[in-house]
């Protein structure tokens, strides 16, 4: 069945079954999307359930005109930086001093800067750049983030990342040279910039 | 070229989007200095943390039934009349054609103001939120 098929059954046909099929075809996409704006998977499936609660409930909404996994990949991106927020929010109250301090900061960034030396505890250090990586993405600024999430971790081209932000090709490139900018920056900055 | 070039050209030599004659120099300069050759192992290394997690993807055969439940109990706690349903989503219809005219215009507007303004990395954000916003995307709540 067609992207096309599958809406027009979901709506008209009121097919539970065709539903089951979107999410089939397109948890991946979603899921995905979803873990790489946040910091653990279990996270990441419970929002995509409430990504794929909202695109049935909105299905009536879409247009053919876009192509369907544009507007999921929208919707996943939408909800994923809104989680970011709350969570942010939340973790504010929760102890403001530990995670704005630059002590706490200038600490992690100091790890991944000798993520290249390697160390033999192999699995707990993976699992500690990662943290690292994590974050610093997550500092970038909203726009810089979401084009090198959906570049770098969900193989968009360019200009599928342009579909789905709504800018231009060349925005989308001065928005990918800039994230990368700044990750070098936040990730080897001081020591390679003499 | 010197290391401040080259540390310039690291990221996008690792896209494959240099030309070649950068791409032999870069590589050229990496052989000899080990400052450079350090950074570039440092994006190597970032990049496969990405792969790792990207790698760690499982579908979950219990999705789809939990989403279906989920919408489910929505629907049958506040509206228990398929009926009731149908008519919400007619008139929501109507009034989703009007908020459509209005968020295209909006979003043009916006996305005009995203790509001129470099700093600014707010507006796609907001732009998002009105495109999508919660109370006209949940409206059996
Ligand atoms: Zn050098």
């Amino acid at each position: 069945m067609t992207d096309q098929q599958l809406v027009h059954e979901i709506l008209y046909g009121n097919s539970q079954k065709a539903f089951e099929l979107l999410v089939e075809k397109y948890q991946r996409l979603v899921v995905m999307t979803c873990r790489g704006f946040l910091s653990n998977y279990a996270d990441a499936e419970d929002l995509a359930q409430e990504v794929f609660i909202e695109v049935f409930q909105s299905l009536h909404r879409f247009r053919n005109e876009s192509k369907l996994s544009t507007w999921l990949y929208r919707i996943a991106v939408n909800k994923s930086l809104n989680f970011v927020r709350r969570q942010k929010r939340r973790r504010i109250f929760e102890s403001l001093d530990r995670l704005f301090s630059d002590k706490a900061n200038g600490h992690n960034l100091h790890d991944l800067q000798n993520m290249s030396n390697g160390t033999p505890d192999g699995q707990i250090q993976i699992a500690e750049d990662r943290k690292v990586l994590k974050q610093v993405i997550n500092s970038l600024p909203d726009n810089q983030r979401i084009a090198f999430i959906l570049n770098k971790y969900m193989d968009l081209t360019y200009k599928e990342v342009a579909e789905v932000m709504n800018i231009s090709l060349p925005a989308v490139e001065s928005l990918l040279f800039r994230a990368r900018t700044n990750l070098q920056k936040k990730i080897l900055g001081k020591r390679n910039m003499e | 070229m010197d290391c401040r070039t080259i540390n310039d050209k690291i990221s996008q030599y690792l896209d494959k989007e240099l030309d070649e004659t950068q791409t032999r120099q870069l590589e050229e300069h990496i052989t000899t200095c080990a400052h450079c050759k350090k950074t570039v192992d440092a994006w190597v290394k970032l990049y496969g943390v990405l792969e790792v997690e990207k790698s760690e993807y499982a579908a979950n055969p219990f999705l789809t039934q939990r989403i279906l439940h989920r919408i489910n109990a929505k629907r049958n706690a506040e509206y228990p009349s398929t009926l009731t349903i149908r008519r919400i989503v007619v008139s929501s219809l109507a009034a989703a054609g009007i908020f459509i005219g209005v968020i295209i215009g909006t979003l043009f507007n916006n996305s005009l103001l995203t790509s001129s303004n470099d700093e600014n990395d707010q507006p796609w954000a907001m732009v998002s939120e009105e495109y999508f916003p919660t109370e006209i995307f949940t409206p059996f709540e």
